[in-house]
């Protein structure tokens, strides 16, 4: 996109985007199709953020990465926008007219520009230190994981490119910036103030995201829906607001959940043939863009049991059979008590907040604000938000950075 | 057709990767002998060192020639290339990738034999699909600087206000006398509990007060035409009718709250009023008073009409909590099936709802509530779905909560899903339509509450900025998920016989059909043309064609498929007699 | 009526048991990144494949695949994205119709039904690729020499257009 910047904003220092998911990535490109140059700023290793690590999405049941990575790749390929990944944005300090910002790269052994994805330094490690990228990452590189690398350097002389440095300097920069989008997504919730929902007790018991991961098409099961001890998992259980409108954790509500287990359950039954998958829910939330439809002609006509509960204990039974949980169904008033392969809990879901955002500029239940001058939020940070959501926040976003400098 | 081009074909052996499976000898002597092909030549890694400079630089010498470049998938560092051969100056069509490595190499590294005649007929179908590619002129489009935005309630007030600050001329449109929209017609708006007017009035101000945006009250628009750079708007106004032509349309029409006479006794019995008419009543100031029942999920969530109003709950939640705060003392309830409180604010406000001492009461659908009263509202029997007991609120108001209905508007070509709300693109593009350089937002898209239409209507701004910021757009680069589009299909005029399949099958409408002197033939907008080939699919004479890459390449691609493998054809003929079909 | 029909085989299964010729069509936003997935984690696959990327699977005209068939193909593939997740505003969905009359037309000719595969968003991973290739490659492996009954002016085994 080769087109002349737009009127008078020529002269703007760049804007600095920090977080490179679907949000940060919308941001990123309107601003530079607008003409300003744009600091991409994403603390991973590639552009995508969560949802790239998606196996679907609602309600269209497109691949998570699918939305993604074409966006990625203009960003890549746009002139006007610098990616900086493995960043972190340390400092944020304002100026006249203009902020200063210092960014804290810690790049990888592997240099993405001169690995050709021949994989020899995998066959050379002996410590299972170099993996490749996560699927649909462009270009696909190795990389190697400082945890377990050791630094003997036999990666370095297998390499052909010399692509492998095992001493790369971790760098800081300062960028002029003028304008900060915020747009760093979320995290997953401690749930250890819950504990009756068993999170960490069972590795059967597991948060949405490592669900997602769990039945990902191109994740360890290659879409089968199994338990950790290779049995298939017939009996799969969701249990909504979990770590969420909940006093102990977060009151907020996570907004994404409740069409989240929906999509998991209807791809959990689609997969298992025939079985039981429960959703417990205490309201369902299906207010978005035709998301009432997935929910009725989707999800519901796949056979997904929906129960009005929230269930009080989740415990691991003793001898590996199964996950008993414990509930009342507040529609028929029954207690029960069932035994399930696979429990999911859904709900936990808290804004990620970098360091270099400063206390005051913190909303209630530690949302990035909005109206902060020289600052925008953007996605989740923001306030609870989908996918779609998030899109449209960060083109807003970068139309009010753009406004507010040319006026 | 013209001469066809020279091909030159560089190899990469990507150290080994490829090279060590594929037998490069081989594939050279089979190229060599190749009349098609002018050089060939093999390197160990293109992406790395200066040989791809080099190579920028002989073909910039050599401008008739092309360049097959045989190597890793264009999704590795395939594409990179190309640009970087487009960084230096060589046009992005005399180039293409073949992928040997992830097509060849790397699946079939146990058949290096096999291998190696793939890789030969992968090379062999590049070098065909590069000779016939045509690289027509991109089209270049005069825009007309100004957007048009349709409706001036919260969504289009937001895209206009910031149009106009970033200096693009706007025109908007209005159908009533009055801007702010729904901002018009609320007391408070959730989830900021702000006054409507408080809110509307430095909107409407930001508006008047720039010089850039021009308002028409009272008009409609009666016609759109055209394409992203130049709509035809026939707007009917007060003064008659008059024409405008604006670079991009943001549509922010809204959606209309309706409640049908009839449902749950409304407008047939006082004191059974519609969540509208409540609102009213807040903004005239009046005494209210009088227990209340909510009665949530009116005629939406059902088979028939399978959404979410969305804005309902909120509305319920912002008037109950209202009635209860002046008056404490008062039975607040509002039943409903599930409370729509997403998000940070809404959880807020529902919780504040709760603590205010508002009565929630579950209801299944199967089992709607029943109004109570003979000349005037007495009550609501409800079977509570949580406790199973029916039980009898004594009210004397029931509010309907008014679900919002899609408006239809003829003028705007643009489909609508089956309730009638406009289709937008999937994935991140969600303000875009099928058509470029018309956008939707607000609740014209999807209902949605102030906060979020606004945010939609700048959203739905930076993209019609992007196209009116420049006096010339290339017509290549208003796909939105691409660098540029693929193709641009063409329609000749010699063969097309006005069959209009092309017509039928176009998801962007971007062929139609036009009378000329010797028939009907059929026309493409080349503006409106995304390249995704279905004209030239369906076409029964291939008049209908993507000159890069076209019906002609692909068959000559397909016959180069198998070519290296000549394995017995025999033909035996039979006499027969032809089925009846 | 009666008629000149010719039956003509096009492809004899090769005795040499090489991998069957098959021709695949696969969507670049879909498909394509599937095939290119299956090379990055370097999945063996039957060598008989040739992967052509087209812009979207509604670009693949039925006469192309017919001639795909008598160039000597002996399966061909075509390979679109979620039928609600077409980049091109719901193309696919009429290719989906498109290519279910076709297999009708391939029945009749006597090329038959199960040498066409077409799949809408079921290899976007590299894993369910290579699981596809494998079992029509199969699939077509077992099916006996492929024949054709054409009339003495067919179009679809008639010229080339122009040659280069």
């Amino acid at each position: 996109m080769m087109e002349q910047p737009a009127q008078s904003d020529a002269i703007a220092d760049p804007v600095l985007v920090v977080g490179g998911g679907v949000a940060g990535i919308s941001a990123a490109l309107d601003l530079a199709r607008a003409g300003r140059s744009v600091h991409l700023v994403e603390r991973a290793g590639e552009l995508g953020g969560r949802t790239a690590h998606l196996d679907k999405l609602y309600p269209t049941d497109h691949c998570g990465f699918c939305p993604v990575w074409s966006e990625a790749r203009l960003c890549r390929r746009h002139p006007r926008i610098s990616v900086h990944t493995w960043t972190t944005v340390s400092e944020l300090m304002p100026g006249e007219g203009f902020q200063t910002a210092v960014l804290h790269t810690s790049p990888n052994a592997i240099d993405p520009e001169r690995c050709i994805c021949c994989g020899r330094c995998a066959a050379a490690c002996e410590e299972n230190a170099v993996a490749l990228t996560a699927p649909h990452v462009y270009p696909p590189v190795f990389r190697i994981d400082a945890a377990r690398c050791t630094g003997c350097g036999r990666c370095s002389e297998a390499c052909p490119t010399g692509a492998v440095d095992l001493h790369r300097p971790a760098e800081a920069q300062r960028l002029r910036i003028g304008g900060v989008i915020w747009a760093t997504g979320f995290e997953a919730a401690d749930l250890a103030p819950a504990p009756e929902f068993g999170a960490g007790s069972h590795p059967d018991i597991m948060d949405a995201l490592a669900f997602e991961t769990w039945i990902a098409e191109a994740g360890p099961n290659q879409g089968a829906i199994r338990c950790h001890d290779g049995r298939p998992a017939t009996r799969v259980a969701f249990i909504q607001c979990a770590g969420a409108r909940d006093r102990r954790l977060q009151s907020h509500c996570s907004a994404v959940c409740c069409m989240h287990a929906l999509k998991q359950a209807r791809w959990v039954r689609r997969r298992q043939g025939d079985g039981r998958c429960v959703i417990f829910y205490t309201d369902l939330r299906t207010e978005g863009h035709g998301y009432e439809t997935y929910f009725r002609q989707a999800a519901l006509a796949e056979g997904i049991e929906m129960v009005r509960a929230r269930p009080g204990l989740v415990y691991p039974l003793p001898g590996g059979d199964g996950i008993a949980v414990k509930y009342e169904n507040t529609l028929t008033r029954t207690p029960a008590m069932e035994r399930f392969d696979l429990v999911v809990l859904n709900g936990g879901l808290r804004p990620a907040v970098p360091e270099a955002v400063e206390a005051s500029c913190l909303a209630a239940g530690g949302f990035v604000a909005e109206d902060v001058p020289g600052a925008r939020s953007c996605g989740f940070c923001k306030a609870p938000a989908d996918v779609e959501t998030a899109a449209v926040q960060g083109s807003a976003a970068a139309m009010e950075t753009l406004t507010e400098v040319v006026r | 057709m013209t001469a066809f081009p020279v091909v030159n074909c560089i190899l990469c052996r990507c150290h080994g990767e490829i090279g060590d499976i594929v037998s490069f000898n081989r594939l050279q002597r089979q190229l060599a002998g190749d009349d098609r092909v002018a050089s060939v030549e093999s390197c160990d890694a293109l992406c790395l060192g200066d040989i791809l400079a080099n190579l920028a630089r002989r073909m910039q010498a050599d401008n008739g020639t092309r360049l097959l470049i045989a190597g890793c998938s264009p999704l590795a560092r395939g594409e990179d290339l190309i640009d970087r051969l487009e960084a230096y100056g060589v046009d992005p069509a005399r180039v293409m990738v073949t992928d040997i490595r992830e097509g060849c190499a790397w699946i079939h590294a146990a058949q290096s034999e096999a291998a190696t005649a793939k890789a030969a007929d992968l090379i062999r179908m590049g070098i065909t699909a590069l000779r016939y590619r045509e690289a027509p002129p991109d089209i270049d489009i005069a825009v007309c600087q100004r957007v048009l935005v349709m409706g001036g309630g919260p969504a289009g007030l937001a895209a206009a206000a910031a149009l106009g600050r970033a200096g693009v001329a706007v025109t908007l449109v209005e159908a009533t006398g009055r801007l702010g929209g729904m901002l018009n017609y609320l007391g408070r708006v959730t989830p900021s509990n702000q006054g409507a007017d408080a809110m509307r009035e430095p909107l409407v101000e930001a508006i008047q007060n720039d010089p850039h945006i021009q308002v028409h009250l009272g008009t409609r628009v009666a016609a759109l035409s055209g394409s992203a750079g130049n709509f035809e708007a026939r707007l009917s106004g007060k003064n008659g009718e008059t024409h405008l032509t604006a670079g991009a349309v943001i549509v922010a029409t809204g959606a209309k709250p309706r409640l049908s006479r009839g449902i749950y006794r409304y407008g047939e019995l006082p004191g059974v009023i519609s969540g509208m008419e409540m609102e009213k009543a807040f903004r005239d100031g009046g005494p209210i008073g009088g227990d209340t029942v909510f009665i949530q999920c009116v005629n939406v969530r059902n088979q028939e009409r399978s959404y979410c109003s969305a804005v309902c709950c909120p509305a319920a939640l912002k008037n109950a909590i209202r009635l209860k705060e002046g008056d404490p003392g008062m039975a607040v309830t509002i039943l409903h099936r599930d409370i729509m409180s997403p998000g940070r604010q809404l959880e807020a406000l529902y919780r504040r709802a709760t603590a205010a001492g508002v009565l929630f009461i579950r209801f299944d659908p199967q089992e709607p509530p029943r109004i109570e009263g003979r000349d005037k509202v007495t009550g609501v029997t409800v079977a509570d779905a949580l406790s199973g007991r029916e039980r009898s609120i004594a009210a004397q108001r029931v509010v309907l909560s008014t679900p919002l209905e899609p408006r239809e508007n003829r003028a705007i070509p643009l489909p609508a899903e089956r309730h009638g709300f406009y289709r937008v693109q999937p994935f991140l593009h969600t303000v875009e339509t099928s058509a470029p350089g018309l956008f939707v937002c607000g609740a014209a898209r999807w209902p949605v509450m102030v906060e979020g239409a606004m945010t939609q209507g700048r959203a739905a701004a930076a993209k019609a900025l992007h196209l009116v910021s420049r006096p010339v757009c290339r017509a290549s680069e208003l796909i939105s998920f691409q660098k540029a589009r693929a193709a641009c299909a063409q329609v000749l005029p010699e063969t097309c016989t006005g069959c209009g399949n092309c017509v039928a099958v176009c998801p962007f409408t971007a062929c139609r059909l036009e009378q000329t002197p010797t028939g009907w033939r059929a026309m493409v907008d080349p503006v409106r043309c995304m390249g995704c080939g279905s004209c030239a699919a369906v076409c029964p004479n291939q008049s209908a064609v993507l000159p890069e890459n076209g019906f002609r390449a692909m068959v000559r691609i397909v016959a180069d498929a198998f070519a290296g493998r000549q394995d017995g054809r025999p033909c035996r003929t039979i006499q027969g007699r032809v089925a009846d079909q | 009526m009666t008629a000149c029909v010719t039956e003509k085989t096009i492809a004899n299964r090769p005795q040499d048991g090489a991998d069957p010729k098959i021709l695949v069509f696969a969507c670049r936003w879909c498909s394509g990144i599937g095939a290119d997935e299956a090379g990055r984690q370097r999945l063996p696959m039957p060598a008989g494949f040739r992967c052509v990327p087209v812009e979207c699977a509604a670009g693949v005209d039925p006469d192309v695949i017919l001639k795909a068939f008598s160039a000597g193909a002996e399966g061909v593939a075509v390979l679109g994205c979620h039928l609600d997740g077409c980049r091109y505003n719901r193309a696919n969905h009429a290719a989906a119709k498109r290519m279910a009359l076709l297999t009708t037309l391939l029945e009749t000719v006597g090329i038959g039904a199960d040498r066409l595969l077409t799949s809408f968003g079921t290899a976007h991973e590299g894993h369910q690729f290579a699981a596809l290739m494998r079992r029509f490659s199969q699939r077509i492996a077992a099916l006996s020499a492929l024949t054709c009954r054409v009339t003495k002016t067919d179009p679809v085994l008639g010229g080339w257009g122009d040659d280069a």
